[in-house]
């Protein structure tokens, strides 16, 4: 096809769009606008807010599992804040450290702490616990990691960002908050 | 300099006087980290794990030679974890070798003495993140599609946003703070239910030099006539500066853009004999 075609084509077809313009906004009603949904970034009470972010914590665990299994998704999406600096500090410090784990971590509780909900769900503190019984984590040398605990605890601040939850802070806090 | 100096003045009063609620500071604590561990050593300032070495030993162990524990197994490439020794005041300090991390994370407020009771929330003392930047009010971006905010049905129309780079000038903590927001993507909502996520704003098709009508990297073919409410959302990251240089703040603040009303008609085609000055009731003609 040549340019000039092309051009003919094209022009043709603007030419045929705009004939049609008047006669259309003319003869045809135009039709209502789609609604469009409006965000609430709060929550009527702190059951549905804890509940929302226990749907953003699994999926960012859900990502973690899939980006070690393929590395096709990046738990970096739920995250800002102190865990992002975290998540990218910590990522480079087991790479140095020739770390690599594998297999899934799975969620195994998520309990809200009411007393952390601040300004209607914008904010809010839980401790989760994480089932690593399914993973494995190794040095470079092929060596496990020793003393690897089945479960581990930690503290997570999740804040309302544009109509989700997000990840702001992953604290350290006491293994005895989960069993196992 | 003057700014300089009324920074570091408050970074000391700070550390002088700590308020309760500043008085602890919880140690964060990256999922990954834990879940490859089991625990949480300290991260120096390279990224790298102070009290972990492996085979692959880059820590830097100064400092932690007078006791260790054997967290591995007696095989000769055992992995020695060294306690955590309390660090002194001078040493957190020295961990921040600028003002930014001063303010930030190194106020050494847990050395002292607390009177009275337990502060409620031990993490009073929180690094700037990119959600307090938010009061800023970053611009929205505006879309604006092309020809004229019409379209045709089958084939592309093409949008721009106008969001750029700017500054913003506010307070956080009291301190007056210079925000620069940069668009780092674009999330273009043609109205639809589609979006398209690019790092590009899109350029007019003359900027492009490219025929009307044609595809381009922020361009949507609609498939239905109709009027449509597109918008744009521009991703920002920020960088602040609170007289001694902008410093960049981690995460990024999305910003959704105004509506705007798409047209979008149908286009026909006939075949026709004569002109509508021949035959003023021909298909296409005003008195058809």
């Amino acid at each position: 096809m040549t340019l000039a075609t092309s051009t003919v084509r094209a022009l043709g077809a603007l030419s045929a769009g705009l004939l049609t313009l008047g006669m259309l906004s003319a003869c045809t009603p135009a039709p209502e606008p789609d609604p469009k949904p409006t965000k609430s970034a709060l929550f009527a009470s702190d059951e549905e807010a804890f509940k929302a972010a226990e749907e953003t914590y699994r999926a960012y665990n859900d990502a973690g599992n899939t980006k070690r299994r393929d590395g096709s998704n990046d738990p970096q999406d739920f995250l800002t804040g102190q865990a992002l600096r975290g998540y990218i500090s910590g990522q480079r410090a087991l790479e140095d450290a020739g770390i690599k784990v594998d297999g899934d971590i799975q969620l195994t509780s998520f309990v809200g702490n009411p007393s952390s909900v601040k300004r209607g769900g914008e904010q809010l503190n839980a401790i989760v616990c994480l089932d690593l019984s399914h993973s494995t984590a190794r040095y470079d040398s092929g060596q496990e990691v020793p003393n690897r605990p089945k479960m581990i605890a930690q503290e997570v601040e999740m804040t309302w960002i544009d109509g989700s939850y997000l990840i702001s802070g992953e604290y350290d806090t006491e293994q005895s908050q989960c069993a196992g | 300099m003057r700014r300089l100096v009324a920074v570091v003045v408050l970074a000391l009063i700070i550390v002088a006087f700590p308020t309760p609620a500043q008085a602890v500071s919880a140690p964060g604590c990256p999922k990954a980290v834990r879940e490859a561990l089991g625990y949480c050593p300290t991260i120096d300032k390279n990224d790298r794990f102070v009290e972990v070495s492996g085979d692959k030993s880059t820590s830097d162990r100064s400092g932690s030679s007078n006791s260790s524990e054997t967290r591995g197994s007696n095989s000769g490439n055992a992995i020695y974890t060294p306690p955590p020794r309390p660090r002194t005041r001078d040493e957190k300090f020295s961990d921040c070798n600028t003002l930014w991390d001063l303010l930030k994370r190194c106020i050494p407020v847990a050395d002292r003495p607390t009177d009275g009771p337990a502060p409620e929330d031990p993490r009073a003392t929180q690094p700037i993140t990119i959600t307090d930047l938010a009061s800023f009010s970053p611009a929205p971006g505006k879309l604006t599609g092309e020809p004229d905010n019409l379209g045709v049905a089958g084939l592309p129309t093409n949008f721009t946003a106008d969001a750029a780079a700017h500054t913003r000038t506010g307070a956080l903590f009291g301190y007056p703070v210079t925000a620069r927001f940069t668009p780092a993507s674009f999330v273009f909502r043609y109205g639809d239910g589609q979006t398209r996520t690019t790092t590009t704003a899109g350029k007019t098709w003359e900027a492009l030099n490219l025929p009307q009508f044609t595809p381009t990297d922020t361009s949507h073919t609609y498939a239905e006539r109709g009027t449509y409410q597109a918008s744009v959302d521009t991703v920002y990251t920020a960088e602040i500066d609170l007289g001694t240089g902008y410093f960049p703040i981690s995460g990024t603040l999305t910003i959704p853009g105004p509506p705007q009303s798409i047209q979008i008609y149908e286009a026909r085609t006939a075949l026709v004999a004569h002109t509508c000055d021949e035959d003023p009731t021909a298909e296409g003609c005003p008195a058809s």
